[in-house]
This record gives structure tokens, C-alpha cells and sequence, in this order.
């Protein structure tokens, strides 16, 4: 009885991957023939620009906001279209239809002029420039600033510098505290055998190649899965379409100022001022204890390139007393874009800060 | 009967496993302090040729009379420091509107009433872990 049963299901699974073949094939030919799904369609305007620096400030899609703006900021590595990938899968499109008023502080790549570009530069310049824009255009004081991994560091430096200041709500996702718990980026930027000196004297910024490599090289094999999982899959085109949007930017990876990625392996990577207090920006010590907005750090379970062990002890550190680390299923990139974060980071971080945001 | 006979589930297992333990391995071939140190020292050594090549390109671009990258970079310094002008006269202007009460935002941008209030009942999130 239960082999009959077994062997239909067998004759089932046989036939849907049959059916499934088909589809490949005619999935297969689209995928070679169309182009990249369209990215960053949200309606947007450039408020701020100055070389590597681009700040949105997205149309507001109700007619009533939250008091409170919010400005994301961007990871230096990649660009900031991961918060607006396509329609329906856009974190800033879904903030903006719960009521928000939203800008995003995105990267372009630094021209070589700008390899002078330090720390002092990002959170002593650029940031409170944009802060400054979203205070004029929103005639609000208070400010949410939401950062995205490197993000997130920048906005931890520019919040722990600039208290009691205009930071009400501080949201990090993915931010590395302990750069010492980095694993493999610890043994590839070991001072005794990496010469950072050389690279960026050499190079001035550092080119994406480089920065690339690196994010690959911690799941060299993952780039052959991924093809045969695309292939796999390619019949269902929810799967292609994310796959397609998430790989792109994913290799579309920014060059990084030579200066300021000299100060983070120097001064974060080998030496760990973050953690221990030590760092220095414009003669101030970046104490994270002096945070004192609502604070709340989004963490992925599996995330490779950020540890668990390199962000735990950030949360316990802050000096804020509304503060909350929440540890959620998915990795770097789906812990923010992409199905899991439709279900999970997007509605966590609404229900946080719609009560702090009026 | 069935899960036993789930060829194609089986080969994604498989798939997967190999993954995790192709990656694994790599990951601790690349971990290996010899390995680090040769990676380091190559790209090193294809930095400093990059910077040679740049140099030569440089100086053949000055034998045919045509603008080089610093040439280039210097303009763009140029461009830069009348940014940062402009950037510091359009704080001015912002301080000034401030100051006076008048709005400066152009009048294409909806400006909806900041008055929204949090619902009562908000949709949950998937539960995790949070401490």
C-alpha cells in the first residue's frame, strides 16, 4: 500500500520536474534575451551632491508622514539601489507606504582625486551636510538614521560624535563592533604580511576588484551554486527576477577612498578602536557609550561576511536605554532585500519605529 | 519509500552539502597564514605594477600633447573646492530662510502633514530572537 503510494509520488515529482524542464528552457531563453530587471524606481530627487556623495530624498507616497524623517545610510562598498530594488520588492517604497519620510545617502564611486578621503570627511562632512538637508527640507529637529553595515559603523561614529544631537532614533543593521571577531577579512588584512601602505600608495582608491574578490573569496564556491540553483529555478520567475536584481548589485561593488580604507584596516581592522574606545576623529574620541537615541541593531543568523561575533557586544555598549538587538533568520544581503526581509526586517523595524517617530 | 526515491531532492542536498564543504575547505586553505602571505605579497606586486603603467601612460600621453590624469585631477580639484563654495553659500542661504521663516523646498515635492500617529495594531513580524 504505502509503496504504491510512494511510487505516485514518485511518478508526481517526476512529471513536475519534467514540466519544470520545459519551463527552464523557455525560462532559460528570456533570461539570455531580456534585459536586468529595472532598478531604483521609486520616484526620487538628487538633493545633495558632492562627488561621492548622493542624497535622495524619495517621494512621499501618504498624506500624512511620521513626524520624524529618516535617512538611510548606505554601506560605502555597494550602492544604494539595495533599498529600492523593484517595485514590490523596495524596502524605501515599502517604509514610504507605512507613512514615512525617507532619505537615503548613496555612494558613487570616488574619483581619484578623492583618495584623500578619510573618516573625518564622512562623519564630520557628509553626513551632517545631509542631516542638515533633511532638517531644512522636513522643518524637523529630531532624526532617524538607519544604517546598513559599513553603513552602520558611519552612522554609530557620527551619532557617538555628534550627543545630545539631532539622532532621536538610531537603527543599524548588520554592523560590525568587535572587528577583531572578523575571521578570514582578520587573516587576509594581518599587518605582518598585508601592506596596506603599499596598495594604497600604489593605487590611490581601491578598486572594486579588489573589494570583490574579497566578499567572494569567503564563499569561493557559492558562485558555482548560485549558477546551478539560477538554473535550477529558472522556471519560476519570482526566483529570477530577485536572483537577477541581487546579483547585480551584489557585483556592482564601489571602489573605496585609498585614505579611508588604509584608516579602516588600520584603525578598525588590526588595531579595534571602535571597540576598545581608541579611535580618534578630528581629535574626539568615537565612544559608542555616549549613544544615547533609541537604538535597535538588526543581526542576520547566517550572516558570512559580518559575524555574529563581530556585532553582539555592540547592543550591550550603547549607552542608550531604549535599545534592542533582534537576531534574525537570513544572511548579509536577505537579512534587508529580497522575501525574508519582506517578512521579517521591513514590518520589525515599522512596529519600532512607528512608535517612535511621531 | 517515497523520500528515498527523491533523486532530485537528493542531488540538492548534495549540491548543498558540497558547497558547505567546498567552502569550507577553501576557507581554510585561504585562512592559512603561507596562503595569506602570498596573496598579500601578489597583490602588492599588482599594485605597484599598475602604478608603473599609469606612470608610462602618463608620460607618453605628455609626448603627444594630451591632457593626463593629473592634468584631469587637478581640474577636478578645481571643481571640487567651487563645490564646497557653493555648497557653503547654499548653508548660508538655509540659515538665512531659517532664521526668517521661509521655506525653501521646491514647491514639486508633496509636503504631507507631519501628523501621522502610530496604529494601534500593527502588522507583526516573523518572530526572532531579540535581546
Amino acid at each position: 500500500m504505502s509503496d504504491a503510494g510512494g511510487d505516485q509520488g514518485v511518478l508526481e515529482r517526476f512529471r513536475v520536474e519534467m514540466e519544470r524542464a520545459q519551463a527552464r528552457q523557455r525560462g532559460g531563453l528570456d533570461f539570455i534575451l531580456s534585459a536586468g530587471p529595472p532598478r531604483g524606481q521609486t520616484p526620487k530627487e538628487v538633493v545633495l551632491s558632492r562627488g561621492t556623495l548622493s542624497l535622495y530624498h524619495y517621494t512621499p507616497m501618504t498624506d500624512e508622514v511620521y513626524r520624524t524623517p529618516i535617512l538611510f545610510v548606505m554601506a560605502t562598498t555597494n550602492r544604494a539601489y539595495v533599498f529600492d530594488l523593484a517595485p514590490g520588492q523596495s524596502f524605501v517604497e515599502f517604509m514610504l507606504k507605512r507613512g514615512y519620510d525617507v532619505y537615503v545617502i548613496d555612494w558613487n564611486p570616488p574619483q581619484s582625486d578623492e583618495a584623500r578621503l578619510g573618516f573625518e570627511d564622512y562623519i564630520l562632512d557628509f553626513i551632517p551636510s545631509c542631516v542638515s538637508e533633511v532638517q531644512t527640507r522636513s522643518g524637523e529637529d529630531d532624526i532617524t538614521v538607519i544604517g546598513y553595515c559599513m553603513g552602520g559603523v558611519l552612522s554609530l561614529m557620527y551619532t557617538a560624535l555628534h550627543t545630545p544631537g539631532p539622532v532621536r532614533n538610531l537603527a543599524v543593521f548588520t554592523t560590525p563592533f568587535n572587528w577583531r571577531e572578523f575571521g578570514l577579512f582578520n587573516a587576509w588584512s594581518d599587518e605582518r604580511h598585508f601592506d596596506v601602505d603599499t596598495l594604497v600608495d600604489s593605487l590611490g582608491n581601491v578598486p572594486p576588484e579588489v573589494i570583490l574578490a574579497s566578499f567572494d573569496m569567503l564563499r569561493p564556491s557559492t558562485k558555482v551554486t548560485s549558477q546551478i540553483q539560477l538554473w535550477d529555478n529558472i522556471w519560476n520567475d519570482e526566483f529570477v527576477k530577485s536572483y537577477r536584481a541581487i546579483d547585480r548589485w551584489g557585483n556592482e561593488t564601489l571602489s573605496l577612498p585609498g585614505r579611508y580604507f588604509r584608516q579602516t584596516i588600520k584603525e578598525l581592522m588590526n588595531g579595534n578602536k571602535l571597540y576598545t574606545g581608541e579611535l580618534e576623529i578630528g581629535g574626539r574620541r568615537v565612544n559608542v557609550g555616549n549613544i544615547k537615541a533609541s537604538f535597535l541593531h538588526a543581526v542576520a543568523e547566517h550572516d558570512h561576511i559580518v559575524p555574529y561575533a563581530c556585532s553582539r557586544d555592540l547592543v550591550e555598549r550603547v549607552g542608550s536605554e531604549d535599545k534592542e538587538e533582534v537576531v534574525m533568520k537570513g544572511g548579509h544581503v536577505s537579512l534587508i532585500a529580497g522575501a525574508n526581509a519582506v517578512r521579517r526586517l521591513w514590518p520589525k523595524l515599522d512596529q519600532w519605529l512607528s512608535e517612535r517617530s511621531t | 519509500m517515497a523520500a528515498t526515491l527523491d533523486l532530485f531532492g537528493a542531488w540538492r542536498d548534495a549540491l548543498q552539502k558540497w558547497e558547505k564543504e567546498t567552502n569550507a575547505a577553501l576557507n581554510s586553505a585561504t585562512g592559512d597564514e603561507r596562503v595569506t602571505r602570498a596573496m598579500s605579497q601578489s597583490l602588492s606586486v599588482m599594485a605597484q605594477l599598475q602604478a608603473k603603467q599609469a606612470e608610462a601612460m602618463e608620460k607618453g600621453l605628455a609626448r603627444v600633447n594630451l591632457p593626463s590624469k593629473a592634468d584631469f585631477r587637478a581640474l577636478n580639484t578645481r571643481l571640487d573646492g567651487i563645490e564646497r563654495q557653493l555648497t557653503r553659500l547654499s548653508d548660508m542661504v538655509k540659515s538665512l530662510a531659517k532664521a526668517e521663516g521661509v521655506t525653501l523646498v521646491a514647491p514639486s515635492i508633496p509636503r504631507p502633514a507631519r501628523t501621522r500617529k502610530a496604529p494601534a495594531g500593527s502588522a507583526k513580524p516573523a518572530k526572532d530572537g531579540s535581546k
